[in-house]
């Protein structure tokens, strides 16, 4: 155990991994299936999922007694603005990119996600037919250089918790994921893409990524659980070359019994390359309102988020908000802002 | 067992962190600290004088030190690499037609504020000469370059009026003036063929060259026509007053 984390550690390094700097990471940006994930972010692998959510960490599903079938759309307020871009990007017309990304000089990031899955205590199993991402940062506008994360990606999932008879504490858990991806990882000059558009590159691949996780109650009062996830974790990957590397989570997450008995809390690790060690935890909390929806926060250095969602008959539906720093440079940081929406059909 | 083991990876990741953080230059023009960035791409010049990248940027600080910002005028760009494909008319009217285009982009380049500002774009040109490695982007962006050093000279226009007043196409001091925009304009084509990817694009833009060489020769300059004065830039109007 302690070589596959020192491994898997060092995989995940940023040294092993090109990166564009002061670009919003999508390559770490985590589960984005629900408004929860979207807003919480990698927190959700430390931590169980709200009453009609989905548990990022397979560990949790161990224990679970959900049985739901859900399709969901979640996707942020820029979405819509980078579609063109994203049309552009696709078509290969560089010279439209660049003029669009030319207009706003603030780092900005979009995502959505169309989802459908089903679980079933222990297991579930899901399909992605559509999930894109796109963030962009544009340096020097006297000879301007784009930096362009975008993908757009298809997937489905599986994924499994396991508990043994003898150690109720110690949860095990599996997810598997396949994804067809195309995406742009890319740091250009305008004027070189305006002359040869051939140098924007379309990448394609295909992934199948084996992700562990394990979660271990502490017995106490208030059940301290230590989770941890290793994601983007391939087992067999074919086409272009992939800048996703596997990431590690960690978190600590307590309940409130008697106090708060809806609200749970988690201490969570993750660093993205190229921040620094403060950025790299933060605090997140869930209230649920038992089946009729949840609210979760979440904090950390330069990063704040908050969502609500409800459950009405069959539909779900839900708004947030994050806020996250981005250290653009040695000298600037800007925060990318992001409106999230998600609408859900409950079966 | 299993903390220790996490406890040490992540100290190992922070380390690993610390080493990511490289950036290329850029930075330092978007924080206005153009003498530092002079310094680094000027050092880093110096121990590789092929690096086209720095050569580039560091003409970008030139021009970012005069607010000459590519973002704000990429619209000219897009004229100046898509002209060779944009005219399919041959001949000196083919040519105006051509020239009419870039210059009336000149619109939209900005203004020097200063001959401090000459100077800076004069040098930024300067750093930027012809490399096997350098890419196509580099020598649109020195062809801009020229546009705009182009655009300050036909700007004081009181370097005209000595000439107006002289109806003799022939005269020294036009002749002078005039093969002196001829060749700027010469090497702007010149940059803009080396701009392009395509070969057949590249050959049209030298070809409207010869075209322009031919014209402010002494021995083939054939007064214009009517309609090539309707379609010929303001700015060159003036070197024809009768």
């Amino acid at each position: 155990m302690l070589r596959l984390i020192f491994i898997i550690t060092l995989l995940s390094s940023p040294a092993f991994a090109e990166r564009l700097l002061g670009v919003p990471s999508l390559m770490s940006e985590g589960p984005n299936l629900t408004l929860h994930q979207s807003i919480i972010g990698r927190a959700c692998f430390s931590m169980a999922a709200s009453a009609q959510d989905l548990d990022c960490n397979p560990a949790f599903l161990a224990d679970s007694d959900k049985r739901n079938l859900r399709l969901n759309f979640t996707g942020n307020d820029q979405a819509k603005n980078f579609a063109d871009t994203w049309k552009s990007l696709k078509s290969d017309d560089a010279v439209d990119v660049a003029e669009d990304l030319l207009n706003d000089r603030d780092p900005k990031q979009a995502q959505a996600a169309f989802s459908a899955w089903y679980q079933k205590g222990y297991w579930a199993a899901g399909l992605v037919p559509i999930r894109t991402g796109l963030s962009y940062l544009q340096r020097n506008e006297a000879y301007p250089q784009l930096s362009v994360y975008g993908y757009q990606e298809t997937e489905a999932f599986y994924k499994i918790g396991l508990v043994s008879e003898e150690n109720k504490d110690l949860r095990i858990g599996l997810q598997t994921r396949y994804v067809a991806r195309k995406y742009i990882y890319q740091k250009f000059y305008a004027l070189d893409a305006l002359a040869d558009p051939d140098i924007i590159e379309l990448n394609k691949q295909r992934v199948l990524y084996v992700e562990p996780g394990f979660a271990y109650t502490f017995d106490a009062p208030w059940k301290p659980t230590l989770a941890a996830m290793i994601s983007n974790l391939p087992l067999y990957q074919s086409g272009d070359k992939t800048p996703w590397r596997p990431e590690f989570d960690v978190g600590l997450s307590t309940s409130y019994p008697g106090f708060l008995p809806h609200f749970r809390s988690t201490t969570h690790y993750h660093r993205t390359a190229g921040t620094d060690i403060a950025h790299a935890f933060s605090w997140t909390g869930i209230y649920d309102f038992e089946r009729f929806g949840a609210t979760s926060i979440t904090l950390g250095d330069g990063l704040f988020g908050a969502g609500i969602d409800g459950h009405i008959a069959m539909v779900t539906a839900g708004i947030g908000y994050r806020n996250e720093r981005i250290d653009v440079d040695s000298w600037n940081k800007k925060n990318v802002e992001s409106t999230f929406f998600e609408l859900g059909l409950n079966f | 067992m299993i903390l220790r083991a996490l406890v040490l990876s992540l100290a190992l990741f922070s380390v690993a962190q610390a080493e990511a953080q490289r950036y290329d230059g850029n930075e330092l023009i978007d924080n206005h600290r153009y003498d530092d960035a002079i310094r680094l791409f000027s050092s880093r010049i110096a121990q590789n004088s092929d690096d086209t990248e720095s050569r580039v940027l560091l003409a970008s600080t030139y021009a970012a030190r005069n607010g000459i910002s590519l973002a704000k005028f990429m619209g000219v760009a897009r004229v100046i690499a898509n002209a060779p494909a944009a005219n399919k008319s041959a001949g000196i009217s083919g040519m105006l037609a051509q020239l009419n285009m870039v210059f009336g982009s000149l619109s939209a380049l900005p203004d020097l504020a200063s001959s401090d500002g000459l100077r800076d774009i004069q040098t930024a040109v300067r750093v930027m000469p012809d490399k096997p490695n350098a890419s196509y982007g580099y020598y649109l962006y020195r062809a801009l370059l020229r546009l705009v050093i182009l655009k300050d000279d036909l700007r004081y226009r009181h370097k005209l009026k000595p000439l107006r007043d002289q109806c003799t196409v022939s005269d020294a001091a036009l002749q002078r003036w005039l093969e002196g925009l001829g060749s700027k304009f010469s090497l702007i084509l010149e940059d803009v063929a080396k701009g392009t990817k395509d070969p057949k694009k590249a050959a049209k833009v030298l070809g409207i060259k010869a075209k322009l060489r031919e014209v402010i020769s002494p021995e083939g300059a054939d007064a214009p026509s009517e309609t090539e004065m309707n379609d010929m830039p303001e700015a060159l109007k003036g070197l024809y007053p009768c």
